[in-house]
């Protein structure tokens, strides 16, 4: 009896942790995370803006992990200092834009009429132009510090979450069974977040995983086109963009930060994919 | 205590074309206390339209449903809290109509806390309760709704609905998505439901076998009118409406493979569109005695023998 109980009491995070791709994803995170805690809190090999003459263009050796670039600095350091800014900026964007987007989708969703209408036709202007562009355009009348940054990437991606509650909330709110919980005589604020809310769920939440991946490729397209990190500082992006004219003789500057675009948008995919897979019970193999 | 229904009509406006469609067009029945009123009536003849407006899921056009003697129509903001008590609904489809994220026992003491139906302590008593009743053991609670059989899911779907305390149940086909095995089990539980709690129900359905198994009074719906209303008794042995004639010869067992008679009542057509109604008797295009005043005039529901009302000026003569 007691063990049975406990079989269909377990909760998401269990069957999350039996998909392979939700840990490999977990695993590359929580290393990204890490390391740009470590980036935070200093600890690393180098001073990121420190320029070393003595040593410009070093190739990777146990001194300097991952070589230096032409002006001498530690890519190591450069590195994991962009991860975690590219990591802050993509993190406040995406809070912003899920939060605005998804209690804006819901409402208009579950509303409906003129209030539906409007966020709508807002959102499709928004979607009319390329994600990067409009961020650009942010940008370029906002500023480049890294919250106008976060608040240009926060604003083009807010309608992609308008679109993603609010389209289950059209369907579910048809569902029988919501209209028993209305019949049953339960408030609207309690239909929303009891019966409307945990069934709309799982697609926000993947889309919250995919959108912070976008989100850091967005940064560092921003900072690659010299529109949002600015120099010396280290970003992903920025870094991509100074090895440009290195690349062929230099190929470290190029490849690390690369690299960890690279593992940090896989590693966001992948828990998405896990997610996905977790947070719906009838897609559990039990 | 008695339902009653006076002359409700419904009708959707499509939005694309503007035009109107007749949903209902001036229902009037009375169920009494603990009767069951069955409903029966081809696809898209109004018959779930009735239920969603009795349930107050949707505002009638015009006419008025009262449950004895209060209104149900007003435009009280609490309309759903203030008629929690009297009337409930259980819809055809057990999948939908449970929530897939929450758990049976929670779906159930959930109507227990927000209504303070019974005390915090009770509630998970209560729960239990409610699903013996239903016929469920007790460890279902902890299961979600897609561990559960259709027949299962559809009998927790009952217990929600009992837990409200309604007095007034409407069933809308509740058992046509279920296997015919089960069918039976879920039409005794109702029935003996209906015996020990005093519960009055609608009972909608397009399979006459069923209407006939639970129905005390039967009302035959053909395009938003009742065309004929009467016992179960009066409707299946001495049908007086061509439609209802048409209705159980298609029956399984009354259409006997081959018998040229039954065959030859059958319908032929299909329903007219509901926005352009038929002039005269909406009938008249598909029925077999139709004469040519049928097409200018609309017959009225007149009472031919004692409570059996037939809408056919043929039947009058």
């Amino acid at each position: 009896m007691a063990k049975k109980k406990e079989v269909s009491q377990r909760g998401a995070i269990h069957y999350y942790l039996q998909s392979t791709s939700g840990i490999v994803g977990a695993v590359l995170l929580l290393f990204m995370i890490v390391v740009s805690i470590c980036a935070a809190m200093g600890w690393l090999p180098h001073n990121p803006l420190d320029q070393n003459v003595d040593n410009l263009l070093h190739a990777p050796s146990s001194k300097f992990w991952f070589g230096t670039d032409d002006f001498g600095r530690d890519v190591f350091s450069r590195t994991l200092d962009g991860m975690r800014r590219s990591l802050t900026v993509s993190i406040t964007a995406v809070s912003l834009a899920a939060i605005v987007g998804i209690t804006l989708g819901i409402l208009g969703g579950y509303l409906g009429k003129w209030f539906d209408m409007v966020i709508t036709r807002v959102s499709d202007v928004f979607f009319a132009f390329p994600a990067i562009l409009l961020a650009l355009a942010i940008v370029a009348s906002l500023g480049n510090a890294w919250y106008e940054t976060s608040l240009a990437i926060a604003i083009v991606y807010t309608p992609i979450f308008i679109r993603v509650a609010r389209g289950p909330v059209l369907s579910v709110k048809e569902m029988d069974y919501i209209k028993v919980s209305r019949i049953l005589g339960f408030s609207s604020p309690r239909i929303l977040i009891k019966h409307i809310l945990p069934n709309v769920f799982a697609p926000i939440v993947v889309q919250i995983a995919l959108s912070l991946s976008w989100a850091i490729l967005t940064e560092s397209g921003l900072s690659f086109l010299g529109l949002g990190t600015q120099p010396p500082n280290a970003s992903l992006g920025l870094m991509v963009s100074d090895a440009q004219p290195l690349a062929a003789f230099a190929w470290w500057t190029l490849v690390f930060p690369s690299l960890f675009i690279t593992i940090v948008v896989v590693g966001l995919n992948l828990v998405g994919d896990g997610l996905r897979d977790a947070l719906d019970p009838a897609r559990r193999s039990s | 205590m008695s339902l009653k229904i006076a002359d409700v009509r419904k009708q959707y406006k499509i939005q694309a074309t503007g035009s109107l469609i007749n949903a209902l067009n001036g229902i009037s029945v009375t169920v009494e206390k603990g009767q069951t009123l069955g409903i029966v009536g081809e696809s898209g003849c109004g018959k779930s339209t009735l239920a969603r407006l009795i349930s107050g899921l949707e505002r009638t056009t015009s006419g008025d449903i009262s449950w004895s003697d209060q209104a149900m129509t007003d435009k009280a903001r609490n309309l759903f809290r203030a008629r929690r008590s009297v009337v409930q609904l259980v819809f055809q489809d057990p999948y939908s109509s449970l929530n897939p994220r929450q758990k049976i026992g929670e779906s159930i003491s959930e109507i227990l806390e927000v209504h303070k139906l019974v005390p915090a302590k009770a509630i998970d008593a209560r729960v239990t309760e409610l699903l013996t009743i239903v016929g469920l053991a007790d460890d279902l609670k902890h299961r979600y709704p897609h561990q559960l059989s259709g027949g299962q899911r559809q009998r927790v779907s009952i217990a929600r609905a009992l837990a409200a305390e309604p007095q007034l149940l409407i069933l809308d086909e509740p058992v046509s998505a279920l296997d015919v095995s089960v069918r039976a089990e879920v039409m005794n539980l109702l029935i003996d439901l209906r015996e020990k709690f005093g519960l009055t129900y609608i009972f909608i359905s397009h399979d006459l076998a069923m209407i006939r198994y639970i129905s005390d009074v039967i009302a035959v719906m053909y395009l938003g009118k009742i065309v004929e209303f009467g016992t179960w008794e009066q409707i299946i042995d001495r049908p007086q409406h061509p439609y209802t004639q048409a209705l159980i010869a298609a029956m399984p067992d009354h259409s006997i493979i081959g018998n040229p008679e039954t065959l030859s009542k059958t319908l032929k057509g299909e329903v007219p569109d509901p926005a352009h109604l038929p002039t005269g008797c909406s009938f008249h295009v598909r029925c077999p005695k139709a004469v040519a005043s049928c097409m200018v005039t609309g017959p009225e529901l007149i009472e031919i023998s004692p409570n059996h009302l037939v809408a056919c000026t043929e039947v009058e003569r």
